[in-house]
């Protein structure tokens, strides 16, 4: 075993450094490329959460105002807080039902309303949730006279 | 070697990371800072509003009477009458109160419910009700005296209290009625501002006596001083329906002491 091995020779100590030193600094680029990118693309999803976390914390709207009449429910929305809204409405009555109105955009510390058309008798309660897409709800109830 | 690449990625990626995850968590804390703090503007704000008739023999415009209740400044932005809204700008400092008239055309049967908006977004309804035109004029829902204790005064905080809900009581009598609508009613005394509000039945002219309990105090008795002894009028429908009577010591425009002048106290 010994003889067999005998007659051939190695790489010399430099070439190896070399080699080793190539081998290490290209893994070590690869790594610390798929590093950057990982971590680049981590700190993106990071911020993005936080931010729209936070535009949801920050989010205010109520029901201002609500009056019945002539067959049509205004809702009055005030938009008090420092964001834009986007808003589905869902009017319970006592009795029957009404279909939801949905995607209402309301700009930051704007007033609008918005028109439900339908027949409602005097007495009848509504339940009114106004949702946001940030998942933030404000409740309303309203007798019609 | 490969040390000095794990430390060049954990300085050029993994620390920027979290640098600036960090910035984005202080970011949402100033936020959520920010809105407690409006939302605690919020829900400290209050206002009082009453609808009544500008003249009463008159059915072309109502006055919109808004009281500031709390200890900070309120902007009115709309004034409701009904589902009509009038946008205004009505800045109303701490404990005092402004009057909006609104014009309107009042026929036999027509109501008005008034509703006032503020910046903060608090929503406020007249507490006296629905104001209403019937055939004899105008006609509405309720009536009473709000008593008013002011921020604490000077003198009071060098008094001695004998408790903390006995020590300021009103009488309410109608002028002409042996019987008093309250007698010796308690009214709490808050550290700030407080208040309370005694409904009556009807408008008309009622006497009010308001005292309060000082203790013994060197040479002065333990006495009931009476800070208020005088006839207010609810002259519905020509005023307003509820009216405010605010107990002060003395005359809030004297500087100085403010030790409550009364002929057992010493000067």
């Amino acid at each position: 075993m010994r003889q067999k091995f005998k007659n051939r020779r190695g790489f010399s100590e430099v070439i190896v450094s070399v080699i080793l030193t190539a081998v290490v600094l290209t893994v070590g680029a690869m790594v610390w490329s798929y590093a950057q990118s990982a971590t680049t693309v981590i700190a993106e999803n990071y911020v993005e959460g936080t931010l729209s976390l936070k535009q949801e914390i920050i989010e205010r709207f109520t029901v201002e105002r609500v009056f019945y009449e002539s067959g049509v429910l205004r809702i009055w929305i005030f938009n008090y807080g420092s964001v834009d809204s986007q808003l589905d409405i869902y009017v319970t009555p006592s009795v029957g039902t009404i279909p939801p109105s949905l995607s209402h955009t309301i700009g930051s510390n704007n007033l609008e309303y918005v028109d439900i058309t339908t027949t409602l008798s005097a007495g009848t309660t509504l339940s009114i949730k106004v949702h946001s897409v940030r998942g933030n709800n404000v409740y309303y109830a309203y007798t019609v006279s | 070697m490969g040390t000095l690449v794990f430390v060049g990625i954990l300085f050029a990626t993994v620390i920027p990371m979290f640098l600036i995850m960090n910035q984005a968590d202080v970011l949402l804390d100033q936020s959520k800072l920010t809105i407690r703090r409006s939302d605690d503007e919020r829900d400290n704000e209050r206002a009082e509003v009453y609808i009544f008739p500008t003249d009463p023999q008159s059915s072309t415009s109502v006055s919109i009477q808004i009281f500031n209740k709390c200890e900070m400044p309120i902007t009115v932005i709309r004034i409701w009458l009904n589902n009509t809204r009038y946008v205004t700008d009505l800045s109303i400092p701490p404990m005092e109160n402004r009057t909006q008239v609104i014009t309107v055309n009042a026929h036999n049967g027509n109501s008005y419910d008034s509703r006032v908006t503020t910046q903060r977004g608090n929503v406020y309804a007249a507490l006296n009700g629905i104001l209403s035109f019937g055939p004899s004029g105008w006609i509405g829902e309720s009536f009473g005296i709000n008593i008013v204790i002011p921020a604490r005064e000077a003198w009071m905080s060098s008094e001695k209290w004998d408790g903390p809900y006995d020590n300021f009581n009103v009488t309410i009598t109608r002028v002409g009625q042996s019987i008093p609508e309250y007698l010796s009613s308690y009214m709490t005394r808050a550290v700030s501002a407080s208040e309370q509000f005694f409904s009556l039945s009807e408008q008309g002219t009622y006497h009010v006596k308001a005292q309060v309990h000082l203790s013994k105090k060197a040479l002065r008795l333990a006495h009931w001083h009476t800070m208020v002894d005088g006839d207010y009028v609810i002259a519905w429908p020509g005023g307003a329906p509820i009216i405010q009577v605010t107990l002060y010591a003395q005359d809030p425009s004297l500087p100085g002491d403010q030790t409550p002048l009364c002929p057992i106290c010493p000067p």
